[in-house]
């Protein structure tokens, strides 16, 4: 992570990172709607997200239960309950329709970041599976430790 | 392998002891709660009153701040001394000096510097302004000068935390996440408690995220830092390719990706998050409408010297008016620039620039929309400086804190008068001395909250913003 003390790198600022003006004893607790909107939209994470959708669809096997498995014992270390399943698949569900209706946006979404596109893969199920991970990397469980 | 679905078959024996002391104290507390917490729930809103506040009827609805960080100098704004001048030069008598705190004159002959400019009186009680602020002459008839306020911490970032927090212990917390944790936010759109920063003048002081930080308080109430210049809040648009639809599915999806953790986990924090992830929702599209300065008239823009994006001071005024229609409670801003140690009337006339125009701008449009009676301005340093010469650089003041003015203006004060004085060379508060907790009991009071009955309990003490060592509304400037 690259530090500048005039210009604090943006990530860092959401999340209240001290400015090293001064020392910092003890960080700031920040749970805030601009650390959220980071998380959320930030192309460094929809890069990591995408990036993590290839490996799912690499090696999660063959079914969208399997994929869901895979990649929850990467982000959480455990397998999704029946809430949790329902939840995306339907969330599944709706993004295959949002990205196989208009080709553009799973186009727009893959070119996020700078890291190249596995070109093998299909680019709709590429681009459903990369909503569904920002959905996963994106709560709590993930974010924090606790 | 099949893994264990069941988070709790996960524990570990520290953390299933460590979170058992928090189910069962947070048990204790909803019971105690009972009513409150599930009113809160039903609210729709993000930042829901506590039950029974306000206390009263306020005078205001919302609170926006004008730290001018640094400390200006009381000696050249609010607090004409003639007896200063007169003993310009001499020797500071050590009556006044000795085993007084002292930031960096520590050590040196202490020596009597004069006003470094020309007071006159103005508006109908004769309030005394300086010559470096001829826009605050225009609203001394509006304001409320309190000429006698001391605190208690000498350097500059222990003075913000005492000003912000009523004490110097770090993590306590800040004035705005109190009035926002009690009177909630009528900002459906926006967060309740919102800080902007400029810089200019002289040697910015560093002001860390601190002093708008919740402490004990939920984490949600903390201050949230727009930027100033370029886009307010960055990242507040979605990622190509996603429509504000599914991102609006995408936010809820985690949101009950989340309650559902959180019933196994109740981790106050994911509530918050919970919250954090529908405002920033709300934010990508009334973020963008805030910043859009194109409905504001020219002459608006020139009233305040404001250019959109600028990060200036004067931007940052018709900001917070902007704030302050969409009903945000606490609006803080600070200006850097004020630490005038040498070169004091170079940097007085770049930082009066810079703000005294700014600052009459949004007192006197607030004034035309009907806003300024319930909407309590506050403006002032977290110190004032020495009447004693300091020479970094040409003439200027150390920091000082037995006496320095403040003023409050709006939100039921009292306007066009001063209230409270130094001494006859402006080294302590003698006359109806305002303490910053006397200070922080009056703007509660303002937004209908009795200090006293405004307590939270922490580490086994009722805590409140005003402490323990008493501290009293000021009742002859509440109109």
């Amino acid at each position: 992570m690259h530090w500048q003390r005039q210009f604090l790198h943006p990530m860092l600022k959401a999340f209240d990172a001290p400015s090293r003006e001064e020392c910092t004893a003890q960080r700031s607790v920040s749970n805030t709607p601009n650390a959220a909107l980071t998380l959320l939209n930030d192309p460094t994470f929809n890069e990591a997200a995408r990036k993590l959708a290839e490996r799912i669809l690499e090696h999660g096997g063959d079914t969208d239960d399997s994929k869901l498995d895979y990649v929850f014992r990467l982000a959480f270390s455990r397998v999704p309950d029946q809430t949790e399943r329902e939840l995306l698949t339907a969330f599944l569900k709706t993004n295959k329709e949002y990205f196989s209706g208009d080709p553009k946006h799973a186009v727009e979404l893959l070119s996020v970041g700078q890291a190249p596109v596995n070109g093998k893969l299909d680019k709709t199920e590429l681009a459903t599976w990369t909503a569904t991970v920002r959905a996963l990397l994106n709560t709590s469980e993930a974010i924090t430790r606790n | 392998m099949q893994l264990p679905n069941d988070p709790q078959l996960l524990l570990k024996r520290r953390t299933f002891l460590s979170s058992a002391g928090v189910g069962l104290g947070s048990m204790a507390l909803s019971s105690l709660a009972g009513k409150d917490a599930s009113a809160a729930e039903a609210s729709k809103s993000l930042y829901p009153a506590l039950s029974g506040l306000p206390h009263f009827a306020a005078k205001a609805k919302r609170v926006i701040f004008l730290c001018m960080a640094g400390g200006p100098s009381h000696l050249e704004t609010f607090d004409y001394k003639p007896k200063l001048e007169e003993m310009h030069g001499k020797p500071m008598p050590t009556s006044f000096t000795e085993g007084q705190p002292i930031a960096q004159l520590q050590g040196q002959s202490l020596k009597c510097q004069g006003p470094l400019t020309k007071f006159k009186k103005y508006g109908k009680n004769g309030q005394e302004i300086s010559d470096f602020l001829p826009y605050h002459a225009k609203m001394a008839d509006d304001i409320c000068i309190i000429k006698s306020m001391v605190t208690e911490q000498i350097n500059h970032d222990p003075a913000h935390t005492f000003m912000n927090t009523g004490t110097a212990i770090s993590g306590r917390p800040s004035m705005g996440s109190w009035f926002t944790y009690g009177l909630g936010s009528e900002s459906e759109n926006l967060p309740g408690f919102v800080v902007l920063t400029s810089t200019g003048g002289r040697n910015p002081q560093p002001i860390a995220s601190r002093q708008w930080g919740t402490g004990f308080l939920p984490s949600r109430y903390q201050g949230v830092q727009f930027n100033s210049s370029g886009d307010p809040v960055d990242y507040v648009r979605s990622p190509k390719g996603i429509s504000l639809e599914q991102q609006k599915q995408l936010i809820t999806t985690i949101n009950k990706l989340n309650s559902h953790r959180n019933e196994k986990v109740q981790n106050p924090e994911i509530a918050t998050r919970i919250a954090a992830y529908e405002m920033a929702f709300r934010m990508q599209t009334s973020v963008p409408e805030l910043m859009d300065f194109s409905d504001e008239t020219q002459e608006t823009l020139d009233m305040y010297g404001a250019k959109p994006g600028d990060g200036s001071y004067a931007s940052n005024c018709l900001l917070a008016r902007r704030l302050a229609e969409r009903d945000v409670r606490f609006i803080h801003l600070y200006h850097r620039g004020w630490d005038h140690h040498g070169g004091l009337v170079n940097y007085m006339n770049i930082c009066s620039k810079l703000t005294d125009q700014p600052t009459w701008a949004l007192l006197t449009d607030l004034k035309q929309r009907g806003m300024l009676e319930d909407t309590l301005i506050v403006w002032g340093g977290e110190f004032g400086r020495t009447p004693m010469f300091q020479g970094k650089g040409g003439a200027g003041r150390d920091h000082h804190i037995k006496g320095f003015s403040m003023w409050m203006a709006g939100g039921g004060i009292k306007p066009g008068i001063s209230y409270g004085a130094t001494d006859e060379l402006g080294y302590n508060s003698v006359e109806n001395i305002v303490h910053v907790r006397d200070l922080h009991a009056t703007m509660l009071h303002q937004l209908g909250i009795d200090h006293n009955r405004f307590n939270v309990k922490f580490q086994g003490l009722d805590m409140r913003l005003t402490g323990v060592e008493g501290a009293n509304v000021i009742k002859e400037i509440v109109a």
